[in-house]
């Protein structure tokens, strides 16, 4: 998010009616859900946002396979086990969230918002301090050229609410609720997320981000977001921002579903900078048909433990796949994430990079699948991925899976883990720079791939934040 | 080609809303009872390998347990990723009380 | 047809009898009976198990497996398959053969200045029996929890002894063969446990070849798999020079499940080149340990499958000490549905700084229906390393086919040029003897069908 751009805007309170903009009602009711997750729970949470019958019968479902399915048994299983199930506030409304003390945030976090300059309304909404924030004016004209374009952007409920036909249609196609067990916890319990709908041919050029449509549900614990792109068209989806973002919710489970229609393009960039007490475990995948582009543009800086492998299933001929990755595991993180590319049609092709690096005992993971059907003649993929360890008490690990089941492919992959070059180093202190200083500009360097692809505020404030966790300044 | 069915089952061993499995010429074969209509598909999702004759029966497709994907019973085409491609189906006879399936050397999908 | 009478020799009884028919001390017995327990214990792997996916083990049926007695006679003038003879003239300078085939033994006749130094180079039952005290260590050294390799060390029966005491340098290499016949009459399957030990003191320098092979034998009334489950370990001393060369080369009968084992201590080099020509399923795992300061390993593996062949492989190399080398060459080339699974893993431990570390994984299809698979990790928890893999699948460049066809090769030609140039740059590289042009030759005929 920029901060340039946010302190151009005023910010005042705006008063509670944002019906207008298409947020969700406020409805005066009086619920706190309670720890542990019951069916109870699942249909309270269905009721109170009244939501059709079906949607209400899938949650239940879901809600059986997710108390029936077993936790995974690979990935950090130490972490994993940890996660305390029953202690888990489910769904609180935002308006019951008891906004926190400013003084309660942790000191870590408001060094940074200092040094990136975060303007002070911004800093309360990410450090859980106020419930909302507002960019109105910016969020309002940007809607009114959606609306002209006939773009559907609003929030998962009011999107279930005004357009149901088009969600039922495609609600958990891609991702169903018994993919993983996190994903049938989202399916049961999910809340907030986005609906994005681009009418065929409609090429979106400003990039969506989930951050004009706010309120705390947008950081909640169990987003769902769906993106549907009909044939020939073209949208850019932002999720997250650089600036830590302090949750005392500590599991974050979310689902994205893109479906890239023929000829169509979405690209979908996330950069999350959870506080360290936070489990993300995310499932995200993207189907794209003939002709079709997708790019999942990933960046992974905070949380305790993120596990992530963006998804893209390519079923028509000459679809294309690109994930483009970034870690960042500092001390007590672990950044287990990746990319899974499927080829299930002819012509397709995939690209893989993934730059990871760990410093102060953190450990980074590169878990990826590149398939190949058979009878998918022609498919090529190519994957990059390289680790930077900057102590040797951090930790690199690299699980690449390739199962090629066709004869006429051409499949690379390649990966390299090493430390910062001394010679590099060397010559940028020799021009000056402090050790501290070479280190984040030979990291900026090598997050180059990654950092030309975000939008220039999203650029610059990832610059900045390498150069204060370098510094050590960082929490 | 001339298509050989073998008897696979009785009609009461595969009730209303159930499915089960049985090997007819090497070959596992999951065979679906959907509102009284008879469908015999192969045992085994193309997503993972996953053992689709475990699955549920919903509405009138397959779902397999693994990850969730799902099957129409009659034509085998995919309705719920993850999995991408259709799993192969098999002509599947009501003979009296018998069922038969015919599992050729090249199943229709 | 003869009825398939249950015959389990993998069992505990088979242990008790081993020790008494050999007449081993009791210390062997004990260890083969404290294996043979924690087999039991050990869950038997399943497709799901990570390090076993693809590979179809349910076809192994061990409850109706005869095993075979090996080297149980010595005879001198036992015959050899005519294409071992073949490849001993590639070796023409060995120190030394020792061939099982099948229940005889052909023992080795070692240039008597070797045996004045005090090298060892016999059957493991000979070595049991006349130097019991210098190998009994060596039989408990490298702890394992595979199931497989317990079952060997349980079961094991058969097999190769090679001692080169410190200092010593022999330029000839040793060769030793273990040869059976996969089906004996009766529809149940054979198995054979073949065990080699290889100790290299310090400072010393020596070469091995190491064959495995089976045929079908006339009387082919096999249904069930046969089962060749193959240990090797390596042991190589602080600065000793170890180059190994092996070839599997089983019949469509055989179910090989093979694990080598190399240990490297302080400055210490292994050079392998691993040959898999056949099989119906092969799983081999060859793991590097470089325990010590400086040690180094150099894996080579050429792997060429053809019908109705699946190959499944699994190098490990651990690097458990700094300024340690390794790297690791495997290519695969596939004709036919034949299917290969490779999955490899480099760990780098805390303290294994300076480690430099690769792994390269080519497949190559030459069939419609050939699979592969590629699984190369990385575990790195030290950070001054270079380490890196790649992988690739892909068919035969079709320009370079067209090319070659321009120039009046015929199809079969051309591939048989390609696949060899594939494999080239890993011949060159092994220089036992005359090794590259024997296992050219070998993969010529493979090539064609022969």
């Amino acid at each position: 998010m920029s901060a340039e751009l946010i302190q151009d805007q005023s910010i005042g309170n705006i008063g509670n009616d944002y019906s207008q903009y298409g947020f969700q009602d406020k409805e005066d009711y009086i619920f706190k859900s309670g720890r542990g997750l019951t069916e109870e729970i699942v249909r309270k949470i269905s009721s109170m946002k009244n939501e059709p019958e079906w949607m209400l019968k899938y949650r239940l479902r879901a809600l059986e396979i997710f108390l029936k399915k077993p936790m995974p048994k690979w990935g950090n299983c130490g972490l994993l086990d940890s996660i305390d199930f029953e202690n888990i506030f489910y769904f609180v409304r935002s308006s019951e969230r008891s906004e926190k003390n400013w003084d309660d945030v942790p000191e870590g976090i408001k060094q940074t918002f200092d040094r990136l300059g975060i303007p002070e309304a911004e800093r309360k909404f990410l450090a859980g301090v106020t419930a909302q924030y507002e960019s109105e004016v910016v969020y309002h004209s940007i809607r009114e050229d959606l609306l002209a374009q006939g773009v559907i952007f609003l929030d998962m409920d009011t999107g279930l609410r005004e357009h149901e036909d088009i969600i039922r249609k495609h609600f958990g196609t891609v991702i169903p609720a018994a993919d993983n067990k996190f994903s049938a916890l989202n399916s049961a319990v999910w809340s907030g997320g986005s609906f994005v709908w681009v009418p065929e041919g409609v090429r979106v050029e400003i990039p969506l981000q989930a951050y004009f449509r706010i309120n705390a549900e947008n950081m909640g614990q169990f987003e769902r977001t769906l993106i549907i792109a009909e044939p020939g068209s073209y949208v850019h989806y932002i999720e997250g921002c650089t600036a830590p973002t302090y949750s005392t919710d500590s599991l974050h489970s979310a689902v994205v579903e893109l479906i890239a229609k023929p000829g169509s393009h979405i690209r979908y960039t996330t950069i999350q900078n959870w506080s360290k007490n936070v489990y993300n475990l995310v499932t995200k995948r993207a189907v794209a048909d003939t002709d079709a582009k997708v790019e999942w543009v990933d960046g992974n800086l905070g949380s305790k433990l993120t596990m992530k492998y963006p998804a893209i299933h390519l079923i028509g001929e000459r679809a294309h796949g690109e994930v483009l990755s970034i870690a960042f595991a500092g001390e007590d993180q672990h950044q287990d994430a990746g990319a899974k590319m499927v080829h299930a049609a002819p012509n397709t092709t995939s690209m893989i990079v993934s730059k990871s690096i760990s410093k102060n005992g953190g450990r980074t993971s590169y878990r990826g699948l590149v398939k190949v059907h058979p009878n998918c003649p022609g498919s090529k993929s190519n994957v990059k991925c390289d680790a930077l360890l900057l102590d040797e008490k951090s930790r690199s690990d690299t699980y690449p899976t390739m199962e090629i089941d066709e004869k006429d492919v051409t499949i690379e992959h390649e990966a390299t883990v090493s430390k910062v070059g001394e010679e590099q180093l060397f010559y940028l202190m020799s021009r000056g720079l402090t050790q501290d200083e070479a280190t984040a500009m030979i990291i900026n360097g090598f997050f180059e791939p990654f950092t030309k692809e975000l939008p220039l505020e999203y650029a610059v404030e990832l610059n900045r934040l390498i150069q204060l966790e370098m510094s050590g300044s960082v929490g | 080609m001339s298509v050989e069915f073998s008897k696979v089952a009785n009609k009461a061993d595969v009730p209303e809303g159930h499915v089960k499995v049985y090997t007819v010429e090497k070959k596992r074969i999951a065979v679906c009872n959907v509102e009284g209509k008879y469908y015999a598909v192969a045992d085994l999702c193309t997503h993972d390998g996953g053992p689709l004759g475990e699955g549920e029966l919903v509405e009138n497709t397959i779902e397999c347990p693994r990850h969730g994907a799902r099957f129409d019973v009659a034509t085998g085409a995919v309705v719920c990723m993850p999995a991408v491609i259709p799993i192969a189906t098999y002509p599947c006879e009501e003979r009296g009380d018998d069922l038969w399936v015919a599992v050729s050397s090249a199943p229709r999908s | 047809m003869s009825e398939s009478k249950s015959v389990n020799t993998i069992a505990r009884e088979r242990v008790d009898n081993l020790a008494s028919q050999n007449g081993e001390p009791e210390w062997l017995k004990e260890l083969r009976v404290s294996s043979w327990e924690a087999y039991l214990q050990t869950p038997m792997p399943t497709g799901r198990d990570e390090d076993w996916r693809k590979t179809q083990i349910e076809s192994l049926d061990l409850s109706n497996l005869n095993a075979i007695d090996l080297s149980t006679k010595s005879d001198v003038k036992a015959k050899l398959p005519q294409w071992f003879e073949t490849a001993l003239t590639f070796f023409d300078n060995h120190s030394g053969v020792v061939a099982e085939v099948g229940q005889a033994s052909v023992p080795a006749k070692l240039p008597a200045d070797l045996v004045a130094k005090g090298v060892i180079f016999c059957t493991l039952k000979e070595a049991l029996r006349d130097h019991d005290e210098l190998i009994r260590p060596y039989l408990s050294l490298i702890e394992s929890d595979q199931k497989f390799v317990l079952m060997n060390k349980a079961l094991f029966n058969g097999g190769t002894f090679l001692y080169v005491p410190d200092n010593v340098e022999i330029e000839g290499p040793f060769v030793s063969l273990t040869h059976f016949t996969s089906s004996n009459g009766s529809p149940n399957g054979v198995a054979i446990f073949p065990r080699l030990i290889a100790v290299l003191g310090n400072h010393s320098k020596a070469s091995l070849v190491n064959i495995l092979s089976s045929e079908a034998g006339k009387e082919n009334k096999t249904t069930l798999r046969s089962l060749a489950n193959a240990l090797v370990e390596v042991h190589v001393a602080a600065g000793a020079k170890f180059e190994y060369l092996e070839v599997q080369r089983f019949d469509s009968n055989v179910f090989a499940i093979t694990r080598t084992h190399n240990q490297v201590e302080q400055d210490a080099s292994v050079k392998s080149l691993t040959v898999a020509l056949g099989g119906s399923q092969l799983k081999g795992d060859i793991a590097t340990v470089l325990n010590a300061h400086g040690a180094t390993s150099d894996l080579q593996g050429i792997v060429l499958g053809d019908t109705d062949e699946h190959y499944s492989f699994n190098t490990i190399q651990k690097h458990n000490a700094p300024d340690t080398t390794s790297n690791i060459n495997f290519r695969v080339a596939l004709k036919s549905n034949a299917q290969s699974i490779y999955q490899g893993i480099i760990e780098v431990a805390k303290i294994a700084q300076k480690t430099a570390a690769f792994q390269s994984n080519k497949n190559l299809l030459l069939g419609n229906e050939a699979r592969a698979d590629s699984i190369p990790k990385l575990e790195i928890l030290a950070d001054d390393v270079k380490c890196s893999h790649g992988a690739t699948v892909g068919p035969v460049d079709r320009e370079q086919i067209f090319y070659l066809q321009s120039r009046g090769l015929s199809a079969p030609e051309a591939e048989e040029l390609i696949v060899t140039g594939f494999f080239r740059q890993i011949l060159e590289a092994c220089t036992i003897g005359r090794a590259k042009e024997w296992v050219y030759d070998v993969l010529a005929e493979k090539i064609h069908g022969v």
